[in-house]
């Protein structure tokens, strides 16, 4: 799954990754844990986007937010498949 | 997705297409263009739209020997394979790893780098290697993960 899914960040962990410092995010309603590797200045409310594992920017809340619109469009009830979806 | 929804989709983009001249929308991935054709999604598009088949992303064109390396190395006992779910399904010249995985290779999916770290820390007396093959934006997770990857 070639996609990069926003998520709002709920959780933030300096230690606890193999990778430094991680984060839970928000997904609709899923929580999934996250490396915060490549987004150091990342905070709690923060929204993320999510690609393999990891938080590869942050974004505004309105970006996110049409973004998920486009995704439930897509997707309808098939969004739990996207996001437990391994893809690169 | 049912019948009725596909037709519903169908019809949406008939309406869309419409009001305008010809439109041509290229496929950004190998999976949209084996998705178009096995699903017969060309007879359901108006005839002002067409499908224009694009270059491939970097895991469908994923060279044939790369896979058949995998496979290969997935094979031995000593190693374990580990790579992202859309990776399994590109066929090499003997299959695809998910085809050599039924046949009980090794090969896990992840769907993260740390994932296949992981994989590496609990699979002590085996050998993980990583088939790290994804979009430009799975670089650097790959690269973040590599210092810690047991050597």
């Amino acid at each position: 799954m070639c996609l990069a899914v926003p998520g709002k960040l709920v959780a933030v962990a300096d230690t606890g990754s193999l990778t430094g410092r991680s984060g839970t995010v928000d997904m609709q309603g899923n929580r999934v844990e996250i490396s915060l590797a490549l987004t150091p200045d990342a905070a709690v409310n923060d929204w993320v986007l999510v690609h393999a594992g990891f938080a590869i920017q942050t974004l505004d809340e309105a970006d996110a937010r049409e973004t998920w619109e486009y995704l439930k469009a897509c997707y309808g009830d098939d969004l739990g498949s996207l996001q437990e979806a391994g893809g690169s | 997705m049912s019948a009725a929804r596909t037709q519903d989709l169908a019809d949406q983009i008939a309406e869309l297409c419409g009001g305008l001249g010809r439109v041509q929308i290229m496929e950004v991935c190998g999976t949209h263009t084996v998705s178009i054709f096995r699903n017969g999604i060309r007879s359901l598009l108006p005839q002002n739209l067409r499908l224009v088949s694009g270059p491939g992303c970097p895991v469908c064109v994923t060279a044939q020997r790369h896979i058949d390396a995998a496979i290969e190395l997935a094979g031995r006992d000593e190693i374990i394979v580990a790579t992202y779910g859309d990776m399994v399904r590109v066929p090499g010249r003997r299959g695809s790893l998910e085809q050599a995985r039924a046949r009980g290779a090794r090969v896990h999916v992840v769907n993260s780098a740390r994932a296949a770290l992981q994989l590496a820390q609990d699979e002590a007396d085996r050998q993980v290697v990583f088939v790290a093959v994804g979009f430009e934006t799975t670089a650097p997770a790959t690269a973040a993960c590599t210092p810690q990857a047991p050597t």
